[in-house]
């Protein structure tokens, strides 16, 4: 599991939450609430395995960000680019990283959350619903909110 | 499609080669191993906690019925010192 999904729900947190060494930490943690739910039977197969580990990435990086933000843990937009590098590509994704961490910063995590689900990872609305447990509805009041703020400020 | 769009897609492409570093996989299952360590121990203590009642009502029991054959065995031998008493 860890083989087949690893890289895109590690890609899925960078985009999250700005920087590899969170995600990484994030993606580890949730494969742990995985394992623990698996083994005590508590995953009820209702939504696809691939819907239910972005869901519990999804909580966990929420909850990451918002322990970051109660200055739980000093870090800063920076730390995209604080990792070592392991060649040519991936130092240019960091440098992107670093971009998307600045110009999404300001977003709060719901609708960071439903704008990177949609626009980067290419979930449908109703997949990002499913993912946020929340309705469709919602997912598209968060994203016009989101591209509101977003459009807002490049105004500025 | 909007400049906005345009961003997203363009970082949605330059962020496409992430992948997570070495050692990642290695790392993650030592966490799951750990984990499964951990809930193990926390599982045997709570089962011991749930059971120390029963345990205790049995070693009560126990130690009850150790009494009243006592008191039997005892009453039995002095019978018997009677019966060897007067025998004699």
């Amino acid at each position: 599991l860890v083989e087949l999904t690893g890289d895109a729900l590690v890609r899925y947190a960078a985009r999250l939450l700005g920087n590899m060494a969170d995600a990484e930490d994030v993606v580890q943690e949730s494969y742990v609430k995985a394992h623990r739910a698996l083994t005590s039977g508590r995953f009820d197969g209702r939504a696809s395995l691939k819907t239910w580990l972005y869901r519990i990435v999804t909580h966990t990086a929420i909850d990451h960000k918002r322990s970051r933000q109660r200055g739980e843990r000093l870090a800063t937009s920076d730390t995209a680019l604080e990792v070592g590098f392991d060649g040519g590509a991936q130092a240019e994704s960091y440098v992107a990283l670093h971009e998307l961490e600045q110009w999404l910063t300001t977003l709060p995590v719901e609708q960071r959350s439903a704008l990177v689900l949609q626009s980067l990872e290419g979930f449908t609305n109703r997949e990002v619903a499913a993912i946020l447990e929340c309705s469709e509805g919602a997912v598209e009041q968060r994203l016009v909110r989101a591209r509101a703020a977003l459009r807002d400020r490049e105004r500025v | 499609m909007t400049d906005l769009d345009r961003r997203l897609s363009e970082l949605r492409e330059r962020t496409a080669a992430l992948h997570a570093r070495p050692g990642f996989r290695s790392r993650v299952l030592a966490a799951v191993a750990a984990d499964t360590a951990s809930v193990f121990g926390v599982e045997l203590v709570r089962s011991a906690r749930r059971l120390a009642p029963f345990a205790i009502a049995l070693a009560l029991l126990a130690a009850g019925l150790a009494a009243r054959d006592e008191r039997t065995s005892s009453a039995g031998v002095a019978a018997i010192e009677e019966t060897l008493v007067l025998s004699w």
